[in-house]
């Protein structure tokens, strides 16, 4: 019997140093196969005494399923080593950059405008837009501005040689819309508007969005209340101060122009800017649609969107917005 | 609007700061832009008098004066001034005076002669932007006063930005009678002045032919004037901080009582009138030399003063230079007039003028103080300069007079239109402030304006005025819970949904003018006509664009230029068409890419972008859009400014939704862009005009089969004729056909190309037969020789 622990011994021995799968495959062949070693060692029990073969019998299965054994230890180990070291000649440099597009973006004022639609959807207020070539009546005469008024002046308008012109302002969406829609109207009218006016601080080109309400009882203190809460939402600031004042637009009675209240840190000083106007709806303006004054009332309010963009990104140069500078264009991401 | 807050504080009295005062005037309406100072601080300089004036030596522009300061004290001061001389009256900075920008005087040698101080400029005291020679000071100024102090230098300008409607703040008695009404103070002067009786009968002929649009036109003649006079110091001071330069006594005058009583005047040389003066229209043609110097050619609907032979001044506008006031002059006719307003509006600036006065006429001046004004303007001409005057001439037509017309006022418009509520009693007196008359009945108020109101016309102005003096802070802010409003924007929606499919494919959006040089448009525009500017602001921008593509290959040349190796750019705009049919303006998304394909890359090979890239991107965006997908087609389409053999149309069944294609070479080297460049422009009116919603297909549960077909076909025929050949089979079981491959060159005969398909074959309910697979695949082998002259390879 020292034959087989000897024999158990060295089997052992050989597959606890086998370096391979195949090895160890040919090692289980040599001890466990069909004329594997110990299979060999069943064979010659029968030259035992009788009453050996029991014990003998049981010995060498004992033997048998200890190699066994130690064989699917040693493959585990194997493969746990094989998978280790692929895993060690898979690793790669992850720092280095993915592969494919890099994303482009959007221009500031698309960011602009959408933050300011989508405040104002939240209420119901519908997106429209109206045409940038423009006639008298819808940019001017509609809004309570006849010819030769002072404020006609004040817009330095483009013209087209038929009468036609550039509008001036987003406000001729107002006319478009209460001559088509029945109030309740509520909508909000983003758009490119022009002047002719080119120098570092006005640009002939620039974005307004206009606003306007018509309803059966609306006053100035509703509007006070949803451009406040417009501009803190805007500028993310609940303690954004806001100041209206009376100014003069001619198809907003009365009138108003909102500033907002920028603190100087250094003189603790709060200097006002001003970023919108607004009113409610001039008399004159609902005749010139056929609303009827008696039931409706509204207000409108319009802002400029380069100015709303600057303050909120802090550009500094108007320009920067129509040079299409890809290295502008990449910071607002 | 520029005020001298000491002069108003002369009217009326707050009893506020300066800063109360403005922001104050900010609140109610007057948005006060800047308060400046009106002169900056100096100290040391008095009233002095030149006593003798000899040369220098050793210089010869240089004069060494002898310089009495009033307190008995003569200093000798070195002085290049031209017009410096003996018995000049000056200010005269003594030494240790300091003078603006902290310029300290001393006494200092010029060309070996000492000199004790310095003789004055307007501008070195900051008194002017610019001046020839030092100060002439009145001979009656008080020798050995303090400048700063005697000319009261110690004052503020406010800076009013006035609104248009407020043409009654155009003078310091209306920002005075609107402090009063804001800080409830009385005014401290009565706006009636004194008649000034006639000392002779000297009168002119006045003649108003055009009553409508001159109502009212006062005049007087005053003789014994001397034309060289100049205003005293106090005038030119008060004048110089509202921005008036002084020029002579007279004209002085004028620009003092309009800006002090809001009446624009004007003073003829009464000498230089011939006949009389006639208010008319002007004749076609005729020619009139402004005081200005330019020599305009009036219209036939031009109102003006003229003389019996020609015109003397455009009405309200400006006077002309034959009958302006001269040193030599002595007669004056004074003018004080109203026009109608509508007939001045515009008319300033056809011949690209902005005048004071037709500022004032052009929003409208109280037609109640012309005589007013000639009575102070008279006055002063008296006191200042001298003269005798004449009877006060005065054509009106009281019917023509702006009518003082009463609004009525319902209280609940109030309420209803502000959101707060005020007592009918609350609601007058506010109103009474402003001067208004104001009777109660019952729930209305009737409402007359003072007569320089023009803009109180209707209720609503009124409630204005109302919420001015309330202050509109002190109305409450409210966002009371609006009503849902279910009408969603899914155009806006989706274009946004567009917008993102660009950028999650590298595209950065641009904006760029919609205007551009009409060179370039042509490049693009052959078929319309441009639609062109009256009034550009350069040839640049010029013409509005028929496409974006101008605006986006500018954009990427400029940042081709800064070497940018890859571009890809789009813009959502509206093009601009104007044809025989009329004018469309057209919502567009345009797009540009050029250069690299991908940002430069540690693992791949970089490439230049091609026609596929973009086509690629444009199918991204259509599958985005609404569009349904399986009725859009691409097919070649000449186009001026594409590539001929790589540019397509895009349909949606019939209608033509956009084009892409490379950018004509022709048209690349004109712009001087040197990689090529690939244009894609889409319709958004017809992007969203189908909302389909496609139904649930089924799922089959059999296996699909593939089968490739690889053929040789002519290079010209297209991917898509031979997609349409196959599908017009109706073969129920094919699920779909791809293009995997193609190739042309080696093995190929020339002018052919190999193309591999890829068919996907499946049953709904059973799986296919390898019998069925083969017939159906050989069926389309025949389809495929048949109509495109294929030959199989496989």
């Amino acid at each position: 019997m020292s034959d087989l622990s000897s024999l158990e011994a060295s089997a052992i021995d050989e597959i606890q140093s086998a370096d391979g799968m195949e090895e160890l495959e040919s090692l289980r062949v040599q001890y466990l196969g069909k004329k594997g070693v110990l299979t060999e060692q069943l064979k010659t029990l029968g030259k035992l005494p009788k009453e050996d073969r029991p014990a003998a019998g049981q010995e060498i299965n004992k033997i048998k399923v200890r190699i066994q054994q130690a064989i699917e230890s040693r493959k585990a180990h194997l493969q746990e080593t094989e998978i280790n070291q692929q895993l060690k000649n898979e690793t790669l440099d992850i720092t280095l950059p993915g592969r494919g597009q890099s994303p482009g973006t959007l221009h500031p004022i698309t960011l602009t405008l959408n933050r300011i639609q989508n405040y104002f959807k939240q209420f119901g207020f519908v997106v429209e837009e109206g045409p940038e070539i423009e006639d008298e009546f819808h940019n001017f005469e509609a809004l309570n501005i006849p010819d030769h008024h002072p404020a006609r002046a004040m817009h330095d308008t483009f013209y087209f040689d038929d009468k036609l012109l550039l509008r001036t302002h987003t406000s001729s969406v107002q006319i478009h819309v209460m001559q088509e829609q029945k109030p309740p109207i509520r909508i909000i009218a983003p758009g490119r508007v022009y002047r002719c006016d080119s120098d570092p601080t006005h640009s002939p080109m620039f974005h307004q969005v206009e606003g306007l309400l018509v309803d059966e009882q609306v006053s100035f203190v509703d509007l006070k209340g949803i451009i406040i809460d417009f501009l803190q939402s805007f500028f993310e600031d609940g303690n954004l101060k806001v100041r209206f004042r009376p100014s003069y637009f001619p198809f907003t009675e009365p009138s108003a122009e909102i500033d907002i209240g920028m603190v100087d840190k250094k003189t603790n000083t709060v200097k006002w800017l001003e970023v919108m106007g607004c009113g409610m709806v001039h008399p004159n303006v609902f005749a010139s649609v056929g609303i009827d004054i008696n039931k409706y009332n509204g207000y409108a309010f319009g802002m400029g969107v380069e100015r709303l963009a600057m303050l909120r990104y802090q550009v500094n140069d108007l320009r920067l917005f129509f040079d299409n500078d890809l290295r502008f264009l990449k910071q607002f991401t | 609007m520029r005020v001298s807050e000491n002069w108003l504080r002369e009217w009326v009295e707050p009893g506020v700061s300066t800063q109360q005062l403005a922001d104050t005037l900010t609140m109610a309406g007057l948005e006060v832009d800047v308060v400046e100072p009106a002169a900056p601080k100096f100290t040391g300089v008095v009233i002095a008098k030149v006593l003798e004036v000899g040369d220098h030596p050793d210089a010869k522009k240089l004069h060494v004066c002898q310089v009495d300061d009033g307190k008995g004290e003569i200093s000798s001061v070195i002085c290049g001034a031209n017009n410096v001389r003996k018995g000049l009256v000056v200010a005269f900075a003594k030494v240790g005076a300091v003078l603006p920008n902290d310029f300290k005087i001393e006494s200092k040698e010029l060309r070996g002669i000492k000199s004790f101080g310095m003789l004055c400029s307007a501008s070195e005291l900051g008194l002017a932007e610019s001046s020839q020679g030092i100060m002439e000071l009145p001979e009656e100024a008080e020798l050995g006063a303090d400048v700063y102090a005697s000319f009261a230098l110690d004052d503020q300008v406010i800076d009013i930005d006035l609104t248009p409607n407020r043409s009654d703040c155009l003078s310091i008695q209306g920002i005075a009678r609107e402090v009063s009404a804001l800080f409830e103070k009385p005014l401290q002067k009565e706006f009636t002045v004194p008649e000034v009786k006639a000392t002779h009968k000297s009168s002119f002929p006045v003649s108003v032919k055009a009553k409508q649009e001159c109502p009212r036109y006062v005049g007087r003649v005053i003789e014994g004037v001397t034309g060289s006079a100049q205003s005293p110091m106090w005038m030119q001071e008060k004048l110089r901080r509202a921005g008036i330069r002084s020029i002579n006594a007279i004209t002085d005058i004028t620009n003092f009582v309009m800006f002090e009583m809001g009446q624009p005047m004007h003073a003829f040389d009464l000498d230089k009138l011939n006949g009389g003066v006639l208010v008319r229209f002007s004749n076609k043609g005729e020619k009139l030399e402004l005081l200005d110097g330019q020599a305009i050619e009036l219209d036939e609907d031009e109102l003006v003063i003229a003389d019996a032979k020609q015109a003397v001044a455009l009405a309200g506008i400006m006077g002309g230079q034959a009958t302006a006031i001269q040193d030599s002059t002595t007669r004056v006719f004074l003018e004080s007039a109203s026009f109608k307003l509508e007939i001045i509006a515009g008319k300033a600036r056809r011949y690209g003028l902005h005048t004071d006065s037709s500022h004032r006429f052009e929003r409208g001046v109280d037609p109640n103080i012309a005589k007013q004004a000639i009575e102070r303007a008279t006055q002063l001409i008296l006191e200042l300069v001298g003269g005798a005057a004449g009877p006060v001439i005065c054509e009106e037509d009281l019917s023509a007079l702006p009518k003082l017309a009463e609004i009525k006022l319902e209280h609940s418009k109030v309420e209803s239109i502000l959101g707060i509520q005020l007592s009918i009693e609350e609601v007058k007196s506010l109103l009474e402030r402003l001067h208004c008359e104001v009777l109660v009945e019952n729930s209305v108020l009737h409402v007359t304006p003072p007569s320089y109101r023009f803009d109180l016309a209707i209720d609503v102005d009124l409630v204005e005025e109302v919420a001015r003096l309330v202050g509109y802070e002190n109305i409450p802010a409210d966002v009371k819970a609006l009503a849902i409003n279910t009408t969603s924007n899914i155009e806006a929606n989706q274009l946004g949904l567009i917008k993102s499919a660009l950028v999650s494919r590298g595209y950065h959006e641009v904006i760029s003018f919609s205007f551009v040089d009409q060179e370039i448009e042509a490049l693009f525009n052959c078929e319309n006509s441009s639609k062109q500017l009256v009034n550009p602001i350069s040839q640049e921008l010029s013409v509005m664009r028929s496409s974006a593509w101008p605006g986006l290959l500018k954009a990427a040349q400029r940042n081709l230029h800064r070497q940018e190796s890859r571009i890809r750019f789009f813009e959502q705009a509206l093009q601009f068409k104007n044809s025989s049919h009329g004018l469309k303006q057209l919502p567009s998304l345009s797009g540009l890419i050029v250069g690299d394909c991908e940002p430069e890359q540690w693992s791949s090979v970089s490439r230049k972008v091609d026609f596929y890239d973009l086509k690629g991107d444009v199918e991204h965006v259509l599958q985005v859009s609404s569009l349904p997908l399986d009725q859009i087609t691409f097919k070649p389409a000449e186009d001026a400014a594409l590539h001929p053999g790589q540019s397509a149309k895009i349909l949606s069944g019939e209608a033509v939704i956009g084009r892409l294609g490379k950018l004509h070479p022709r048209i690349q080297s004109a712009l001087d862009i040197d990689p090529a460049v690939y244009l894609f422009e889409l319709q958004l009116n017809e992007l969203f005009k189908k909302s389909s919603v496609k139904a649930y297909q089924a799922l089959s549960k059999y296996p699909s089969i593939r089968r490739d077909i690889t053929m040789i076909v002519d290079g010209n025929v297209n991917a898509a004729e031979i997609r349409s050949n196959i599908e017009q089979m109706n073969i129920v079981c094919l699920q779909s056909v791809e293009v995997f491959s193609i190739y042309k060159g080696k093995g190929i005969p020339e002018s052919k190309k190999s193309v591999s398909l890829g068919l996907i074959l499946q049953e709904f309910s059973r799986t296919l037969t390898d019998k069925e697979i083969e017939q159906t695949v050989l069926l389309i082998i025949s389809q495929l020789e048949d109509k495109v002259g294929a030959e199989i390879r496989s």
